[in-house]
């Protein structure tokens, strides 16, 4: 069976469905292929479910102003889905943290973010032996769930096509200067097409004889708990090292435990040796790290070791090589790679969003010239 | 994924740590992880090894993160200079997260012993303290050590125990005790038995692939070491010095009634330089032995004046980075 549309975008995440909400607007049929049952299911949910207000850069300044200019566009956007029933707390830790308490705060003035001391009732409950201050602060985190709902509305109101549980094959070009996106069961023939599998990225390239992206994978673990009574709607992220974070996790009604030295299960790189992502994960089957994350962040909390662990969300998290040292996290976009029409667009973190949607503004401006045309 | 819900903390016998620390031991490293595993993951569900590189100039950094690739759980700590092994194992115990804490010396605590401690412990000693059978050291050593040990039973409110060596194992109570004291004298010894809790012996026997270093600077250091002990916990020498220089200004005190006398009664005082020299020989000694005592003091009081952390971590490592990997590559090699 052969279809045909004017643009297919391939991968359901957030960036995915959005893209594929704009792309709507400009082209009459507009095809959206995600292999899992549902949208939203892989990274989208599976991460920290953190909006980013610029406070986690404390060494990065253009990104915590960036993430902070950010901010109040996506909450006023997706205002359904943000979550702001909890009080943020941004801890510093007295040794391994790679600012002090003064620099962090400085950076935050700098910066405009709202910050300041928490209440003694909030100190007391932190090891002051091992945390040096703790800030209060104004972040939210989103309900991965209302996001889904939220798109698959835009997306049944822009007419988009979605098709579930489609695995893209490979893609290819066509002597038309079209696209020939080949899925499990049949062969589309595209205008445009936008590769936005996040950690599936390079294997659609390989399967389509396409050159690489220097990508770098890593299973993270980010478990799920409810809370001790005490830290009941509190958001706590302990700075700048190899500490951890509990924060409100919305789609779920838990809070997430996720930690730098004990999320991370294991990593590759695409360049030394090549794992499907997905199965590779699978074939993992990862075994929780809770028992750790949990004996460590609470030396530094005392009381979050009456949490009670419910279950952890393993998945795949890919970054590109260049930017694994320095935090920042740039939406990646390649046009044209390989074959004509066929572009690559990856973000790191949902908040980021804009900078995905300014670029789209200009790829619009381009192809309604050429529709006049 | 629910099933497992209770276990990852409160699973039977908790978590272990091991704690060891490294001095130019490269070639040691391997043995004693691959050991070390092996018999960690035979008794608990959760475990990992701490490595505390107290300022190795050998290239003990690569040799780690090659062992961190093949097992799992070793966190590395690299201090920022070498300080004195006290400290170092304070700096481990500090970022040790097991429930029950081992610490050992990489050249002769046997690594076969550790199921031994972790037993013991986990019938609920809260300490468990290794006996070394005996090391043959050089006299001075054991005279030293008399003299210490007589000196510390004298002076210090907890007995020391001659026997026990630093081989132990610690509860997570203990070792939140003995971290949250914030002495600058980090003796473990002297430390756990402040805390108190419930204690256990264990004798083995002394790994003796590597010998003993009996070096004169070695002795001069656990001298140093002893007398930082006893100053550190102890008033009792204060006080003699305190006590002594009581009896010297009394005996001065006299001997000036005693001149006044003879000045009164006799008529022709003789030259008496001999006297007069032994006073002030007399004197000149105590002066200086409450002199040496306060100055021991006044060393302490300064250390522990300066508010600065104990030690500084220059790098840290963590083992989970890549060990799926390789061990799924060496899985799919055996296939």
């Amino acid at each position: 069976m052969s279809r045909s549309c004017d643009a297919l975008v391939i991968g359901g995440g957030f960036y995915g469905c959005t893209l594929a909400v704009h792309l709507a607007r400009c082209f009459d049929r507009v095809l959206l292929l995600e292999q899992e049952s549902d949208i939203l299911t892989r990274a989208s949910l599976a991460n920290q479910a953190r909006i980013h207000n610029g406070y986690h850069y404390p060494r990065n300044f253009l990104t915590a102003l960036r993430s902070f200019i950010n901010f109040p566009r996506f909450v006023l956007d997706y205002i359904d889905c943000v979550d702001k029933s909890f009080e943020a707390y941004y801890a510093v830790a007295r040794m391994h943290s790679k600012v002090s308490a003064q620099q962090f705060k400085g950076v935050c003035d700098h910066i405009g973010a709202p910050i300041k001391p928490a209440r003694a009732a909030v100190k007391k409950l932190f090891n002051d032996d091992l945390i040096e201050e703790v800030f209060l602060t104004r972040e939210y985190a989103f309900n991965a769930a209302s996001l889904r709902q939220k798109l698959a509305g835009e997306i049944a109101a822009t007419g988009v096509e979605l098709s579930l549980q489609a695995r893209v094959a490979k893609v290819e070009a066509l002597p038309s200067g079209r696209v020939m996106v080949h899925t499990d069961g049949q062969s589309i023939d595209a205008g445009t097409v936008y590769n936005c599998t996040y950690s599936g990225i390079n294997s659609l390239l390989k399967e389509s004889d396409l050159p690489l992206l220097e990508l770098k994978h890593e299973i993270a673990e980010i478990a799920l708990m409810e809370p001790a009574r005490e830290l009941d709607g509190m958001g706590i992220t302990v700075m700048d090292g190899p500490f951890f974070s509990s924060t409100p996790f919305p789609a779920r009604g838990l809070y997430s435990l996720s930690h730098v030295r004990y999320t991370p299960h294991s990593n590759w790189r695409d360049s030394e040796t090549f794992h499907q992502p997905y199965e590779y994960l699978r074939a993992r089957a990862p075994q929780t790290n809770f028992g750790y994350m949990i004996r460590d962040a609470q030396r530094y909390l005392p009381c979050l070791g009456k949490s009670r662990y419910v279950d952890s969300l393993f998945e795949v998290k890919t970054v590109l090589v260049k930017n694994e040292a320095d935090d920042g996290r740039p939406i990646l976009f390649r046009q044209n790679h390989g074959i004509k029409n066929f572009s690559i667009i990856m973000g790191g973190k949902i908040d980021n969003i804009y900078d995905i949607l300014q670029m789209l503004a200009s790829i619009q401006t381009f192809a309604s010239a050429e529709t006049v045309l | 994924m629910s099933a497992n819900a209770a276990s990852p903390t409160s699973s039977p016998g908790g978590m272990a740590t091991v704690i060891t620390m490294l001095q130019d031991d490269r070639d040691l490293i391997a043995t004693f992880v691959t050991k070390v595993t092996g018999l960690l993951k035979a008794s608990r569900p959760h475990y990992e090894i701490v490595l505390i590189d107290n300022g190795s100039s050998d290239d003990t950094v690569s040799e780690v993160q090659r062992l961190q690739q093949i097992y799992p759980n070793i966190h590395y700590i690299r201090l920022s200079r070498s300080y004195d092994p006290e400290t170092a194992f304070t700096a481990g115990l500090e970022n040790s997260l097991g429930d029950h804490v081992i610490i050992m010396d990489v050249r002769h605590d046997p690594p076969e012993a550790i199921p031994l401690f972790l037993a013991s412990a986990a019938q609920g000693h809260e300490v468990v303290i290794g006996e070394a059978t005996d090391l043959p050291r050089p006299f001075y050593y054991r005279l030293g050590e008399k003299i210490f040990y007589r000196l510390a039973r004298r002076c210090l409110a907890f007995p020391l125990n001659p026997k026990a060596s630093n081989f132990r194992c610690l509860s997570r109570q203990v070792v939140n005790s003995i971290t949250r004291m914030h002495n600058k004298s980090r003796s473990l010894k002297y430390l756990n038995a402040v805390v108190g809790f419930r204690h256990a012996h264990i004798e083995y026997e002394l790994n003796r692939a590597r010998p003993g270093e009996f070096s004169l600077t070695r002795f001069l250091k656990s001298v140093s070491l002893g007398i930082s002990i006893i100053t550190s916990h102890s008033a009792v020498p204060l006080r003699f010095a305190s006590f002594l220089g009581l009896i010297a200004s009394l005996l001065s005190a006299a001997y000036v009634a005693y001149i006044f006398a003879v000045s009164l009664f006799k008529t022709k005082v003789a030259e008496g330089w001999i006297t007069t020299n032994i006073i002030t020989t007399m004197m000149f000694f105590l002066l200086f032995f409450i002199l040496t005592i306060l100055a021991e003091y006044i060393a302490r009081i300064l250390q522990e004046a300066q508010d600065r952390p104990l030690y500084f971590v220059e790098f840290e490592s963590y083992s989970s980075e890549t060990f799926y990997q390789k061990e799924l590559a060496e899985r799919l090699n055996i296939d």
